[in-house]
């Protein structure tokens, strides 16, 4: 895990390299950055995936490799933003000595043990995406998965790397959730939505709730594979089992031959209904008395 | 290697482009400096990052080494080690050419 505190530091790195370079609005152009700090790129087209890149330094030169495997802009440039990470962060000269030999390495995936690799991913969505010019551009995309799609082109960055994000800064209530198969791999619920009583982020595995719009999608195995789409309605109750019963939208998209699937439950609708508080607080006496109470008193990230 | 030029901390955060604290931080090891750290602070003190890192006793670049950090590692191809390198000898190229 990577602490509040050392978040905020990998933030504020990746907003001053971006600000040191003169980037003001999106998209921030990695290898702009890459070359103004004198490191040189190259890219190989390998026969099959395989490593998507590296940081490399002789004496006093320093070279980023990418690979075309996968052709997608916008993991490209997270590949490069995330080894500039390596470049720009305080600590990982260390990790990359401690070794004994000249070689660091992790795995692969998005979720990654190994706390460097997590900074450097960390560094790379904001030094793509800052929060500064991303809500400011938020704020004009409109909503659901359509404003993640605006917002990703506008970027260059990945869908899935983007709707993190937008989870992170929206300023409505809600959730972007990723699975696999019928299961979750990981859900992100934006600030308003950690505020509503009986929210939580959805556990790892934990099966996608029969009778939601992402149900029926699933059930459908090729909509995953050909990139469909679907849209609808959802209790909120029916994803989060002690929250209100609130109606959200529900859109649905498959990720083609990655085999996973990505839900955006959101509303327009505020959720602070004063009556809804009193009715809460008479009908339920186990509940906290405030519906919608601040997250950070009861929960951790 | 500051004291031996007889600059302050505040002048050499002034010629590296860094902050006087963090020079004091890098000093007391308080914290930890970044590749862009190392590579401005060893062009103020014209010095090679390996000397200031510990690999070389030479200031100067007697024979400078090749790190290499990349995701993936499991999953390295030899596709993958060509590509590697190809940019280790760009870089020796380069170091070569632009020498401390």
């Amino acid at each position: 895990m990577i602490s509040g505190l050392r978040e905020q530091q990998i933030l504020q790195c990746a907003l001053e390299t971006v600000q040191d370079n003169g980037f003001s609005a999106l998209p921030v152009d990695p290898r702009t950055i890459a070359a103004r700090a004198g490191i040189g790129l190259r890219s190989w087209e390998p026969d099959k995936a395989g490593i998507s890149g590296f940081l490399m330094r002789h004496g006093d030169s320093f070279g980023i490799g990418y690979s075309t495997a996968i052709k997608n802009e916008g993991f490209i440039n997270f590949t490069i933003a995330h080894e500039l990470g390596h470049y720009f962060l305080d600590g990982h000269v260390d990790a990359l000595l401690q070794n004994g030999s000249t070689i660091h390495y992790s795995q692969s995936g998005f979720v990654s043990n190994d706390v460097h690799e997590r900074e450097a991913d960390c560094f790379a969505s904001e030094l793509l995406m800052p929060a500064p010019f991303f809500k400011a551009a938020l704020r004009q995309s409109g909503s659901g998965f359509a404003a993640i799609e605006r917002l990703a082109s506008l970027a260059r960055t990945s869908i899935v790397a983007t709707a993190i994000k937008f989870a992170k800064l929206a300023e409505d209530p809600l959730a972007v959730i990723l699975s696999s198969g019928n299961q979750v791999e990981w859900c992100f619920l934006s600030p308003e939505l950690k505020k509503c009583r009986g929210v939580n982020f959805l556990e790892k595995k934990s099966f996608i709730p029969s009778g939601s719009v992402s149900d029926k999608f699933i059930r459908d195995g090729k909509s995953v594979l050909a990139g469909d789409k679907l849209e609808g309605f959802s209790s909120l109750q029916t994803w989060f089992e002690k929250a209100p019963d609130v109606e959200f939208k529900e859109d649905v998209v498959g990720l083609g031959h990655y085999g996973k699937t990505l839900t955006v439950l959101f509303t327009e609708e505020a959720l602070n209904d004063e009556d809804e508080i009193e009715e809460d607080e008479d009908s339920d006496s186990d509940l906290p008395s405030n519906r919608w109470r601040k997250r950070d008193q009861f929960r951790d990230d | 290697m500051r004291e031996r030029r007889g600059w302050s901390q505040a002048e050499l955060a002034q010629k590296s482009r860094l902050q006087p604290t963090a020079i004091s931080h890098f000093e007391t090891g308080g914290r930890s400096p970044s590749f862009d750290n190392l590579r401005r602070l060893a062009d103020a003190l014209n010095v090679s990052t390996d000397y200031l890192i510990g690999r070389s006793n030479e200031p100067t670049m007697a024979g400078p080494q090749t790190d290499e950090l990349f995701r993936d590692y499991h999953k390295l191809s030899a596709d993958d080690l060509e590509a590697m390198r190809m940019m280790k000898e760009a870089l020796l190229k380069k170091t070569t050419e632009n020498p401390k």
